[in-house]
Order: C-alpha cells, then sequence, then structure tokens
C-alpha cells in the first residue's frame, strides 16, 4: 500500500502566468488549528491577540478569528510547538482544521481590487490594514481574511470550508484576471 | 429630405474622419465614429424611427437622448436598443420596431382608427370574461405586444459586477456635479463621478462655446484633482445607507457592470430633464424638444428640419432660435409664452407636420416645431433618500424638501443661477459632502473591530452653510387647450387621463397603474409631471394638491445580466470527487454539493451492499466538534432523547425539534472522549443545526462549558456498508472490528490505511452490517482508494445516493425533510420511545407533550393532535412505482388524504416499496389506500406493519 | 442594505447577518399554557416604533446579539458593548419555529450579499 500524503483541495491543473501583477498560491497544506478560551483562562493571555487582529510569532500566525477563537496557521510542526505552550485549563479547546479548510495567499498592489470584485468588504488601509483579521462573504462562501502583507506588498490569507477549495480558487483567479494573476499550485 | 449633415459644428462630438457603415430598416447607411445611431439615421433625412407600441403612429425623434420615447430600435440580435443614447458601431444592423410589416405602411396602424376602443382599461375590460376563451385572446394580443425581437440563440454576453467604499459619490456631471467632484477630491475625500451620457458637462455640451471651454476646463479639473470618472454610468438607486447601484454600461471587459457603492455622502447632481408639452398633433414627426434640436445640431451636426416654428417659455428656447438660425433652418415663427403666446395643434400627414396652429387662430407652415415649456426636476434618488419634494408653482417645478444628512442636492435639481453660480453652489457641496464623509468615516473606523485605530473624538456632522440657488419665474405650461400624447411610449393621451379620471382612478398612483401613464420605457422622466397636471386639472385641483409619484429604483433600466453579475454558484465536492468523476460516477447536485448518483446501474450496488461490500462518498454528512463539560446538557437540550449517560465510545441516534415541535434534524452523536464529542447532522441540516446550537449556548446558556466547531470539510465520510465489511475494514485498521470488540453503535478512533486520527463508528442506515469512517479529509482520496484495492477479492464496489436512497427506505429509515415538512411533529415519525418527557428541558417539549397528549392542560381524557403518521406501504402492482409526492385519496370522492414521501423498486424484495404519510385512521398494519398516479390512473398500497421492509428485527445490521 | 452596529465587528451589511425577528422571553416549557406557547412562537408586536431584536453575526463573528431598531426609520440604538453577555438579558432568541429554522435543499448555501 501506499503511504498517504496529504491531498491539496485544489486538484486542477494551472500553468503560471509570467509578470502577472497579482499572484495566487494555494498554501491549503500549512497546518491550522482553531483555539476557542473561554474568559479568564489562562489560554487568552498566553494567545494575546485581540479578535480582529493577528500576529506574526515565529513561523507561525496567530489571527483573533472571533471574540472567543483564535486561528494559529503555519507550517504544522511549528503549529504544534505554539498550541502544546498554550495552557488548557478551563473552558478551553483545540480543533486541528488543517484538513478542513483550504487556505489560499493572494498577493500584489491591487489585491484588493481583486477582492472588491468578489467581495462587499472596504478594503482600505485604513478599514483593513495589515495585520487586520475578518470573516467575509468570498464569492458567496464565508471565508477568514487575514492582511498579511508580504514585504509591503499587500497580501491576505483567504480560508474556506476545504470542500469550496477548487471553487474558491478558480473565483478568485476569474476577480483577478482583470489585473492579471498567476496560480501558484 | 428634411433633415441632413451640417457642415462641421464647433462643438461637434463625431469624429468625420472615421465613417461607419450599418444598415438602418435594411438599407445601406452610413455615420461617423461618435454619433449616436439616432443622429446617424437623422443625418441620413430619416424623420421616421419607429411607431408607437399601441396605435403604431409614426414616431420621429422628440428628446435625441437616453430619454427618447420615440426612438427604439432593434440593433442585431438586441432588442428595445435606445438609439438616442446607444453610439453607432461599425457594421451594425439597426432596425425599427413596432413596423409590421413595414415603417412606411404599418397594418397593425389600423388601431388608431379604431382607437376609441383602445381606451384605458380595454384589455382589463374586454378580455376577461369568459375567462376560458383567454389562451385564444391571448395568442392574438400577443401578436400586438410592443418591443424588438428576442434572439434565443444569441450568446451569453459577459457581465461583471464590483464593489467600492468612496467617500463621496456624485450622481451627474454637469457643471454643478463636477465642480462640487473636484471641491470634495481637493477636500480630501475618494470620489467617485457617475454621468448618465458619453460626455461630462451636461446642458453645456450642446450651449455655446463659452460652456464647452468651462465644461472642459472642469473635466480637466476634476481628473487632476483624482476624481474616478464613470462615463455612460448611470447611479440606478439609494438604499438605506447610502448603498448605491450603479451600472456602468460601457466597460472594456463587460457588457455590463453592476458597481454596488457604500458611499459616506451622495451629491444628487441629476439635471433637470426637458419636459413635453401636450396639445393635439403633439406626436407627429418634426415636433421635437429645444434641448433635442440642439443636441442635433451642437453636437452630431444634424439639420433637424428646414421652416421651424419655436414655442419658448425659457432662456433655452431662444437660444434654440439662434441655433436653428445658424444651422440653416428657417425659423418662421416664434411663438413666446412669457409673452401669452401659445400653440394649439400641428396638422399635416401621419408621417410629418406641415402647419403649426397658434392660439389666435393664425397658421404657420413649417415642418419642425421646437417646444421649450420647461423642465422636470428627476427626483429619483431624492425619493429613495425618503425626501418627498414639493411643487413650486411660480418655477413650475418640483424642488427637493429634506434629504438625510448623508445625501445633498446641487445643480438644477437644487435651484437656478448662471453657470457661475451653479459651479460655485456645486463647489460648496462638494466641500460640505467631503466634511461630513469625514465624519461618517471616523464612526466607521472607530466602530470597526478590524481597522486601523483612530484618534480623537467623532468629528460632528458639518452645518450645511451653503449659499441657496434661486429659483427663476417659470409659466406653468403643461397642456394647451387641446388634448394630445402624455406618455408617448405607452400611447396615452390626455384625453384618456381625463375619461379615466371620471371613471373614478382620480388618485396619482391609480391613474398611472390603470392607464399605464408614466409605466413605459421612460419611466416618467418626461411624462410624469403633465400626467399631475391634467389629473390636477380634471380634478380641479393644483399640481401641489394633486402630488406625484414616488420615483422608485432603478433611476434608468439596467438588464438582468448585470443585476446577476458574474455567476457566483458555489459549489462544494469531497475529496474523492476527482475519483468518481474518473469512474463514470452520474453527477447530482445536493444543496451545493456535487455527489455520485450512481456509478452505472444502481440496482446492482444495491444487490451488492446486500450480498458483499460497498462504500459510499457521505463526506457532506454535516459534522460538529463538541467539546466541554456541559456538552451533555446541550445534547439533552437539543435532542429530544436522553444523552447524560453516553459513556466513551458510545454512539447514539437522535431527533432534534424546532419549538413548534416539528422534527427539524437527525443524526448520530458519538462520545469520543471525556470531553469530545462529535455531532452528524443531516447533509442540508450541517449549518442550520449549528446555528441552532449556537443561538441556545449563547442566548438561554452562556455559562455552559460547550465549544461547538463544524468540522464537515474535515473529514471525508465514507461509509463500508455490507456483510463483508468487518472483513474489509479488518484489512486496513488496527482497531480491533470483530462483533465483540467492536459492536454496534459503538465508536473507535485509530489508523486506518496508513492515515491516523480516522474516527469509525457502526451504525446501519442502509440496514447492514457497515461502518461509518471519517478521515482526514487531505487524505481521503488515499483511503477511498486503499479500501477499494484492498476490497477488490470481496466484491467491493462503490455506490451512489440512489442506491442509498433505496437501501434506507428497504429498512424504513425516514429523510429528515423529504418524508416530514414543517407540520411533522416528533411523535408522528413513529419514534415515540425517543421522546423522553421527563427530561427538564428540550426544544420544542411542550409541543411534543400535547401531541403526546400529556402537555399542561391536558387531562386523562384529552387526545394527542390528529397529525398525519408517517408509515410504511407496499404496492400492490410490484410494477407500479408512484412518484414521490403522489397523493393517497379517498377512492370515491378523490378526498386527499395524504401523500406518497418516499417511493422506489426494492431490487432486495422485489416489491414496490415506500413511505406515506397518512391520517391516524388510515395508519393501521393492513390498511388498503388508493393512490392517485399523474396518468390519472389509480393504484393500491397496504399499510406495513413496520417502517422497515427488510430485516425488521435489525439482525444483519447487528451481525 | 442596512449596515448593522454588530458589537463586535462594527458595522456590516444586513446580508452578512440574520435577523431573528424581535426578541420575546421563553415562557417555562413545563407550565406554559398552549395560549403561552403559541404567543411565544406566533405572535410578534411588529409596532411602527422601537423593537428590541435579535440578530445573528452570521458571516462575521458568529455571536447573537439583541439590538433596538426603529421599523419606521431603521434607526439602530444601543447594541450590547462586546464584553456584554447576550444571555444575561431577559430577552431570549429561541423564537425558531420549523418554517424558521432554515430547513431544505439549500440550508447549507450563503446567502447572496446583494
Amino acid at each position: 500500500m501506499t503511504s498517504p500524503t496529504f491531498q491539496s483541495p485544489v486538484t486542477n491543473g494551472y500553468s503560471p502566468t509570467p509578470g502577472a501583477e497579482l499572484t495566487l498560491t494555494d498554501q491549503s497544506n500549512q497546518g491550522k488549528m482553531i483555539v476557542r478560551a473561554g474568559a479568564g483562562t489562562g489560554a487568552r493571555g498566553a494567545l494575546a491577540q485581540p479578535f480582529a487582529s493577528s500576529r506574526v510569532a515565529g513561523s507561525v500566525l496567530i489571527a483573533g478569528t472571533r471574540p472567543d477563537e483564535w486561528m494559529i496557521l503555519g507550517p504544522s510542526d511549528a503549529v504544534s510547538s505554539v498550541v502544546s505552550s498554550i495552557p488548557d485549563a478551563g473552558h478551553v479547546s483545540f480543533v486541528d482544521w488543517t484538513h478542513g479548510r483550504a487556505m489560499f495567499r493572494l498577493t500584489g498592489n491591487v489585491a484588493s481590487s481583486a477582492l472588491e470584485k468578489v467581495c462587499g468588504l472596504d478594503w482600505s488601509d485604513a478599514m483593513m490594514p495589515n495585520g487586520a483579521v475578518t470573516s467575509a462573504s468570498v464569492a458567496k462562501v464565508t471565508c477568514d481574511v487575514i492582511r498579511n502583507d508580504e514585504d509591503d506588498t499587500p497580501s491576505y490569507l483567504i480560508l474556506c470550508d476545504r470542500s469550496f477549495g477548487q471553487y474558491m480558487f478558480d473565483a478568485l483567479l476569474d476577480a483577478g484576471e482583470e489585473f492579471t494573476i498567476s496560480a501558484v499550485v | 429630405m428634411t433633415l441632413r449633415r451640417l457642415p462641421q459644428q464647433a462643438g461637434e462630438v463625431i469624429d468625420r474622419s472615421q465613417p461607419l457603415k450599418f444598415t438602418w430598416n435594411g438599407k445601406p447607411a452610413v455615420g461617423y465614429q461618435g454619433d449616436t445611431i439616432a443622429s446617424a439615421i437623422a443625418a441620413g433625412g430619416n424623420r421616421i424611427m419607429s411607431r408607437s407600441m399601441k396605435y403604431h403612429r409614426p414616431r420621429g425623434l422628440l428628446t435625441a437622448d437616453f430619454w427618447d420615447p420615440n426612438a427604439f430600435v432593434q440593433v442585431d440580435d438586441e432588442p428595445n436598443v435606445r438609439s438616442g443614447h446607444r453610439q453607432l458601431t461599425d457594421g451594425i444592423d439597426v432596425s425599427p420596431q413596432n413596423v409590421w410589416p413595414s415603417l412606411d405602411y404599418d397594418i397593425k396602424a389600423a388601431n388608431q382608427l379604431v382607437g376609441r376602443f383602445l381606451s384605458p382599461g380595454f384589455y382589463y375590460k374586454t378580455f376577461i370574461h369568459p375567462q376560458k376563451l383567454w389562451p385564444a385572446y391571448e395568442k392574438v394580443l400577443a401578436q400586438f405586444a410592443p418591443g424588438g425581437t428576442v434572439d434565443y440563440e444569441s450568446e451569453m454576453a459577459y457581465f461583471d459586477k464590483r464593489y467600492t467604499h468612496p467617500d463621496v459619490v456624485v450622481a451627474g456631471g454637469g457643471p454643478a456635479g463636477m465642480a462640487a467632484a473636484i471641491a470634495a477630491a481637493e477636500a480630501g475625500a475618494s470620489v467617485l463621478l457617475v454621468e448618465h451620457e458619453h460626455y461630462l458637462g451636461g446642458h453645456l455640451r450642446y450651449g455655446t462655446e463659452e460652456d464647452r471651454a468651462l465644461a472642459n476646463g472642469l473635466e480637466v479639473a476634476a481628473r487632476a484633482a483624482g476624481v474616478e470618472i464613470l462615463l455612460d454610468s448611470t447611479v440606478t438607486g439609494r438604499y438605506e445607507d447610502n448603498w448605491l447601484g450603479i451600472v456602468q454600461r460601457s466597460h472594456p471587459l463587460a457588457s455590463e457592470r453592476l458597481i454596488k457603492a457604500r458611499a459616506k455622502t451622495l451629491i444628487v447632481a441629476a439635471g433637470l430633464i426637458e419636459r413635453p408639452y401636450v396639445f393635439e398633433g403633439n406626436d407627429r414627426p418634426g415636433v421635437m424638444l429645444a434641448s433635442a434640436a440642439r443636441r442635433l445640431i451642437n453636437m452630431y451636426a444634424v439639420q433637424p428640419g428646414e421652416r421651424a416654428v419655436v414655442f419658448t417659455a425659457n432662456e433655452s428656447g431662444d437660444q434654440t432660435v439662434a441655433d436653428l438660425e445658424r444651422a440653416g433652418v428657417t425659423v418662421a415663427k416664434v411663438v413666446d409664452a412669457r409673452a401669452g403666446g401659445n400653440i394649439v395643434s400641428t396638422e399635416g400627414s401621419q408621417k410629418a407636420i406641415e402647419s403649426v396652429t397658434m392660439a389666435d387662430g393664425t397658421s404657420v407652415d413649417a415642418d419642425l416645431l421646437i417646444t421649450a415649456v420647461g423642465w422636470t426636476a428627476p427626483t429619483s434618488l431624492l425619493n429613495m433618500s425618503g425626501d418627498r419634494p414639493i411643487y413650486d408653482p411660480s418655477a413650475a417645478r418640483f424642488f427637493p424638501d429634506r434629504t438625510p444628512d448623508n445625501v445633498l442636492v446641487t445643480g438644477g435639481l437644487a435651484g437656478d443661477g448662471t453657470v457661475d453660480q451653479l459651479v460655485e453652489h456645486g463647489r460648496e457641496t462638494g466641500t460640505l459632502a467631503a466634511a461630513r464623509a469625514a465624519a461618517v468615516a471616523h464612526r466607521l473606523q472607530a466602530s470597526t473591530a478590524r481597522a486601523t485605530p483612530v484618534d480623537g473624538a467623532e468629528p460632528a456632522m458639518a452645518a450645511d452653510t451653503r449659499n441657496p440657488l434661486g429659483r427663476d419665474a417659470h409659466p406653468e405650461l403643461y397642456r394647451s387647450t387641446t388634448h394630445g400624447i402624455v406618455d408617448y411610449s405607452e400611447d396615452v393621451g390626455s384625453k384618456d387621463l381625463v375619461s379615466a379620471t371620471k371613471e373614478g382612478y382620480d388618485s396619482v398612483e391609480l391613474l398611472k397603474r390603470y392607464t399605464t401613464a408614466t409605466m413605459g420605457p421612460a419611466q416618467g422622466k418626461l411624462e410624469t409631471v403633465n400626467t399631475v397636471a391634467v389629473l390636477a386639472e380634471a380634478r380641479g385641483e393644483t399640481i401641489a394638491e394633486v402630488g406625484t409619484t414616488i420615483w422608485r429604483p432603478p433611476y434608468a433600466p439596467l438588464t438582468l445580466g448585470a443585476l446577476a453579475g458574474r455567476i457566483f454558484e458555489p459549489e462544494r465536492v469531497s475529496s474523492v470527487h476527482s475519483w468518481h468523476v474518473a469512474n463514470g460516477a452520474k453527477p447530482i447536485l445536493a444543496g451545493q454539493w456535487i455527489r455520485p448518483e450512481h456509478y452505472g446501474n444502481p440496482e446492482a450496488e444495491v444487490m451488492n451492499v446486500r450480498e458483499n461490500v460497498g462504500i459510499i462518498d457521505v463526506s457532506p454528512l454535516g459534522k460538529l466538534d463538541l467539546q466541554g463539560a456541559d456538552v451533555p446538557k446541550l445534547l439533552n437540550l437539543l435532542y429530544t432523547n436522553k444523552w447524560s449517560k453516553l459513556d466513551v465510545g458510545a454512539v447514539r441516534y437522535g431527533i432534534m425539534c424546532a419549538e413548534d415541535g416539528v422534527v427539524m434534524d437527525d443524526g448520530v452523536t458519538g462520545r469520543l472522549g471525556e470531553n469530545r464529542w462529535l455531532m452528524t447532522t443531516t447533509s442540508s441540516g450541517a449549518g442550520s443545526v449549528w446555528e441552532w446550537a449556537e443561538n441556545w449556548l449563547q442566548t438561554a446558556h452562556p455559562d455552559w462549558d460547550v465549544h461547538i466547531t463544524p468540522v464537515t470539510t474535515s473529514y471525508t465520510s465514507i461509509n463500508i456498508a455490507g456483510p463483508k465489511s468487518r472483513e474489509l475494514l479488518s484489512r486496513l485498521t488496527d482497531v480491533p472490528v470483530d462483533a465483540d470488540s467492536f459492536e454496534y453503535m459503538r465508536v473507535r478512533t485509530g489508523t486506518v490505511a496508513g492515515v491516523a486520527d480516522c474516527v469509525m463508528w457502526r451504525i446501519g442506515f442502509t440496514g447492514e452490517l457497515s461502518f461509518e469512517l471519517h478521515v482526514p479529509a487531505g487524505y481521503g482520496l488515499h483511503v477511498w482508494e486503499a479500501l477499494m484495492a484492498e476490497g477488490a477479492d470481496l466484491g467491493i464496489k462503490p455506490f451512489g445516493l440512489e442506491a442509498q436512497r433505496v437501501l434506507r427506505l428497504e429498512k424504513g429509515h425516514f429523510i429528515v425533510g423529504q418524508d416530514t415538512d414543517g407540520l411533522t411533529k416528533a411523535p408522528t415519525t413513529g419514534l415515540q420511545p425517543l421522546i423522553k418527557l421527563d427530561k427538564d428541558d428540550f426544544a420544542g417539549k411542550p409541543e411534543l407533550a400535547w401531541a403526546m397528549g400529556q402537555g399542561v392542560g391536558d387531562d386523562e381524557s384529552s387526545s394527542a393532535i390528529d397529525l398525519p403518521v408517517l408509515v410504511s406501504v407496499q404496492m400492490t402492482d410490484s410494477s407500479i412505482v408512484p412518484p414521490e409526492a403522489s397523493q393517497i385519496v379517498r377512492p370515491k370522492t378523490n378526498e386527499i388524504l395524504g401523500r406518497i414521501t418516499s417511493s422506489r423498486y426494492s431490487p432486495t424484495l422485489k416489491a414496490s416499496i415506500g413511505l406515506a404519510q397518512v391520517p391516524p385512521a388510515y395508519a393501521a398494519s393492513g390498511t388498503q389506500l388508493t393512490v392517485l398516479l399523474t396518468s390519472g390512473e389509480r393504484t393500491t398500497a397496504t399499510v406495513q406493519a413496520h417502517h422497515a421492509h427488510f430485516d425488521p428485527d435489525g439482525l444483519r445490521l447487528r451481525a | 442594505m442596512l449596515l448593522v452596529p454588530c458589537p463586535h465587528c462594527g458595522p456590516r451589511n444586513q446580508s452578512d447577518l440574520r435577523l431573528l425577528g424581535e426578541a420575546v422571553p421563553r415562557p417555562n416549557p413545563n407550565t406554559a399554557t398552549r395560549k403561552e406557547w403559541g404567543d411565544y412562537l406566533y405572535l410578534r408586536e411588529n409596532p411602527a416604533d422601537w423593537v428590541t431584536e435579535t440578530w445573528y453575526c452570521r458571516v462575521g463573528c458568529r455571536q447573537y446579539f439583541t439590538v433596538e431598531r426603529h421599523q419606521a426609520t431603521n434607526e439602530f440604538r444601543n447594541p450590547p458593548l462586546p464584553g456584554d453577555k447576550v444571555g444575561n438579558s431577559t430577552y431570549t432568541t429561541i423564537t425558531v419555529g420549523s418554517s424558521g429554522s432554515q430547513r431544505g435543499a439549500n440550508a447549507n448555501s450563503e446567502e447572496q450579499p446583494s
């Protein structure tokens, strides 16, 4: 029997578009952990990240996705090591969402213009600065969106249910077509 | 030929170096880049553009712009094109509408001879009785239906959509609108300027050289200030909190683009629309508005006639006289309304005017009559902002009353003035709009969690200190002493309005709907105020007393394609989808999921599960991860049965009811660990059960320690079913699966095919020995392929939804939403043992108690509510499978008693089986039911003793 | 499209939330009469005035909250502060009858932000 290898929800093939303004990268294989922590728990103190914001901690990203929920994203080992450092006493729970969510990164100076074609949120710097976290309806699918710029270039992590992964990847490519976009899978 | 192209005009927008060929009415024609279709047709000497929709009267250009009611044409396969607006392109085929057999000779023009029969309400009154003749009437009337021809073979065009959040949106790019946009942008606001026409400048474009210079200067300044300019675009609607619909008709990538804008302030600078005059013969070709003549001469270099009478009540009419003379038109007479002059009729043929008669009885020969009788204020966006504009008789038009803080008005809508005064008012408005937008922006940013924090207190809404524009006196000119057409697009005359008023349709909203005046393509832009004026006259009241209709979105029509935009239809697939596709699965859409219905032969798939082993991809099954000490409390609240004693490793089935006692979902929940449970829901209930559970937790029991996380797509869910399923699973897992180690209704976690953290539970929806695997989705395909490979010698086959439906029906398992409906209370599903009324509380408890005769207020003698009961049935004739939803009727009377909710041919039993909802009196085992088939024939069915048609004792699934 | 003041996210498009209607107290399920329970399920005041109603921030923070809205003008007032526990109010919101339980083939579909 072959040994199992992780399969991305994006199963169609794409060839890159050289010189495109935007890139859309499939990062579905990244580790993703949900932490839920009630008021007064030690976990909240350890996470120390307010709702709707995020920070980079080494190779992982810690995002406050809901008033009592955090998402930890990054290489699976690094995510596990952060999780193991979070006190689990009290009303605290962990769910591994690595397999549950597709994750894409949309990068480029006109990335917000592409998002404006699929989402009704205000993507201006004032309303969605680097580090901001929100949940939004993107192409009619509820997604977590984290602004996580790369070298001062606007960049957004977009996470949706894995089953929508292929649809979402294609919807984002369609939104970016007007500006030129390259798919990286 | 009375119309022709003039020599070069100073302000023309056509490019004579770029001639464009097209056909008009089947004949070759030529125009220039920059022409509208209408201006090119007119330049070719054509006076008649179309025929009217009801009487098929020949019509010529009236306004020569977007609102021209007489200029609808067919362009290639596109009907109802506004030729006064649409720009000419090379090679198009343009034909007139409402003409049969031809523009010159029209059979249906006979309608006008019998016009008195086509009075308002004619169709309502004439064709209502007898009703059975309506299909025949419809066929005849359809021939008379107006409009162009739809080509069903046309390729679907590409439409686009985008959202935007500008500080200020300016609707209208005339002098005031441009000035407002510039001032707002200079004050630091992001500004979107939306202009309906192809050019900025509004009326300046067909004005004097100074007018054009001013328009050009403002346009340069607007672009320099960073204003985003959309041409040939319209703000079609204003909704709550300045949510705006904007249609962009000219876009390089799309046929049309719909922009949804959330503006912090909206500036309405829509200008004014010139109003036609009502008099006898006012729709004869050659009667034209002053603005139309000026557009044709100054922008398109088209001479609109040879000998003109000008009826003027304002400066715009006066300027037209100069324009006409410069264009070589003889101005035979100027009738000045301000000096008491009036016109009463035109005379001539149907196709052209020959003379104009004045109120003093004199007549002047002319082929062109220009009217300049005043303006309609297009207050649509103000109406949509909650404003109810007020009529000012001294200025003969409506003015805004009160708008919300975030909607400002400038330009002609706000008042009159010199161009400089309009520009100044625009500038002040733009500055004010920017200040108010800043206050709104501050509030939004300060209250939005994800936004950059802002310092300081929220600025106050800036006060309105603008210098108001004045109002020029203007005579009230709506109808002459004669009657004429009021609504050109709907062929409604002032006589029709008067007679409808006499019939009692004397409120403006009623009159409008009864006569259809203002309901045609011009949507009131030209005819609303004339309609109101005629009504006021008939009622002996003033226009202010009668009031006006309320303009609703859209301001200008947009296509259904634009509304639909790019099509987003989210599709969900499991990790095994590519395998299904490669192995011939017939796809079926279930909610948003694309699932295999079968792989070629559903009956064989059923038999293979009964005899060997099959696997089905059930990934869409809703799954919720539940953690926390108080999960049993939540389960007790959501389900009707008891959950406190579910031990680790156990799985239990439950049904959930809404508060009205109606079944809303069902599924199994297993306890994976001391503090961890996995709940499954129906595929379609995954989202709503989650919200339902969160609702109870957050609003009723916020003190409970429960965390719910949706994990539906975290797992690929695979059901292995059939007598050989245990053998198959044993080959792939480290978990002992023998009957003693892994009993029915138990859950285990372990490794399957090398994949760790798989959840397995032994349950039996199909009625066979079966194991449901929940595999981390990234490895779902791997496990599926491993099962297929390892099961080859066991006769493994995949099975789809159809086989599963048959298998579960053979077992008598109901499906929520198919076998139950919005009236199905839990006790009628045959699962009374799962309803534990001795629990303290659960959703829907009182309703279930009443349904079982044990509720508050029920005494010993009171009976349960007489609700339909779910029963299993077998058809007498095994070759007849009644379609689902077939009625069960009382044999003699055909009275409906119930219905078949599920039905299939059972290959296992060689019988036609089903589930049905019937009244309690028909639910006893052995009852004969009469089933009405769609053919009208009947068949019979017998109520069964058990829900399960097959293996009622469940020996197979417990094997 | 209303902007609804979510106490956690801030103003959001109405299509991102679900309106559950006027908040009404849930009677004691063990003592309620048929009339009391029927009123709880089906009777609402629906005045042209201020009402306290429940919203669910469906697309956003997934929190339920109550807020006052004027049904004639669509103004909002008094949303709870982010720290407030909604359940501590005197209102509860479990008002869903089967017709309101969003069941059906497309129950898990997202609604279009329009």
